[in-house]
């Protein structure tokens, strides 16, 4: 099928397979390799992306679903060789270790701020608590989304 | 591997028309593309669909609340018609899954996998909702949720249908959720269980109590239901119902290994639910 979307702010159009999932367009078709699989059951978040303002395992969606809608993925946060605030923050209060889960944590809080940008502590948790992190404790990663959360206040 | 994505009901006929026994249909993915892939199931087609218009949306109307199949947990919780009249149904989706997972998942899908430990299942049979289904041949019919889910993963769909919408009688009425997991977020039910009440001068006029993850389907628990009538919320007595809760798991799964489990954490489940009604 013709697959039409705004991928990190950029109309995309290719021919692909709309049963394949959208992590392996992502990374496959576009080479967007930020994403990362982890549990492939929508268990873990780290394939975590933003589709139409909105967290969503993208292992779990089909490629095909996304037609006409607008993705955002860890590749998009960066803006103009600048990283994005939640990044910084992460980066700053030491929330990162292997790596491996921080683009879907960035992803899930950044989609947290774009529906709601002054959020509370149990937001925040809210919001992560379908990712999953195997080295920091997830203390680190709170408080740097908390951190972030104050500095836009 | 065909992928289609229909946009209105008719263009869904039309899909369901061609469908055959490696065809599914999907919405929100979250239950469909684990079992496909536990499965090994490959060369599969996909009818998605999220787009059909007809299947979207909550209406309210003077005697149902009319929740469409594509509605995801997401939607019921931003809902106030929801959040103020369903409260069971609220509480489902507030506490199914992650954020990522109530962004995608959605009611029909829900019932339509008809999982046992279903959280939006066994509070949509406490309400006594109706299942609207549409076939290829855009024939209509409304079941009662009971007879929908007809066992373990097994409803009466047959190939070339599809749930449209969800009905849920208005009245009056007070309702509650609860369940026990192994963690307290992002858990699936160990035992669940949803209560409806229909008021009438402060007095439980009528109640449906449904146990869930006790057998393949949400079971009735008639003891509960007849202990309630014509009590008001302020007579319950907790030890009563806990005493009743333990046998009514006794009957479901008098053979299973976890009712051992389950008969001593159905009376923490009722606890929470009757300390929290209002």
């Amino acid at each position: 099928m013709k697959l039409k979307a705004v991928i990190n702010g950029t109309a995309v159009e290719r021919e692909t397979d709309g049963s394949k999932r959208l992590i392996d367009f992502l990374r496959e078709d576009l080479g967007l390799t930020g994403t990362k699989e982890g549990c492939s059951e929508g268990e873990c978040g780290a394939c975590t992306v933003i589709l139409n303002g909105e967290a969503v395992p993208s292992c779990l969606v089909l490629a095909g679903q996304i037609q006409g809608g607008e993705v955002l993925t860890i590749e998009g946060l960066e803006k103009n060789g600048e990283l994005d605030l939640l990044q910084k923050k992460f980066i700053a209060h030491g929330a990162i270790q292997c790596g491996f889960c921080t683009p879907g944590f960035l992803m899930s809080a950044k989609a947290l701020f774009m529906k709601n940008p002054h959020p509370s502590s149990e937001e925040i948790r809210r919001a992560i608590e379908g990712n999953i992190c195997r080295c920091t404790g997830y203390i680190k990663i709170v408080e740097a989304i908390e951190d972030a959360a104050k500095e836009m206040e | 591997m065909m992928f289609t994505a229909p946009a209105d009901e008719k263009e869904l006929q039309a899909a369901l028309d061609q469908a055959d026994g490696r065809t599914y249909l999907i919405a929100g993915g979250t239950d469909l593309l684990i079992h496909l892939q536990n499965r090994k199931e490959a060369d599969c087609s996909f009818i998605d669909l999220t787009k059909v218009k007809e299947f979207q949306g909550i209406r309210e109307e003077k005697d149902w609340i009319d929740i469409g199949s594509l509605v995801t947990m997401t939607e019921l919780c931003a809902s106030p018609l929801v959040k103020e009249e369903l409260r069971a149904l609220y509480l489902a989706a507030y506490h199914l899954g992650s954020e990522q997972i109530r962004n995608r998942a959605t009611l029909g899908g829900a019932i339509a996998n008809a999982s046992q430990s279903s959280d939006s299942s066994v509070v949509l049979f406490a309400y006594g909702a109706l299942v609207d289904i549409i076939s290829a041949q855009g024939k209509r019919r409304k079941i009662p949720m009971d007879q929908f889910i007809t066992g373990r993963e097994k409803t009466c769909l047959d190939r070339g249908e599809a749930v449209s919408r969800i009905l849920i009688p208005r009245r009056k009425r007070s309702s509650m959720f609860g369940k026990v997991g192994a963690r307290k977020a992002v858990t699936i039910a160990k035992i669940n269980c949803a209560m409806d009440f229909q008021l009438e001068e402060g007095l439980i006029r009528k109640a449906s109590v449904y146990l869930g993850a006790v057998g393949v389907k949400p079971v009735e628990a008639r003891l509960l239901e007849n202990y309630f009538q014509g009590k008001s919320f302020a007579t319950i007595a907790l030890q009563d119902v806990q005493e009743l809760g333990k046998e009514e798991v006794e009957k479901a799964i008098p053979t299973r290994p976890s009712r051992f489990y389950k008969r001593v954490a159905v009376q923490g489940l009722l606890e929470d639910m009757i300390g929290a009604l209002p």
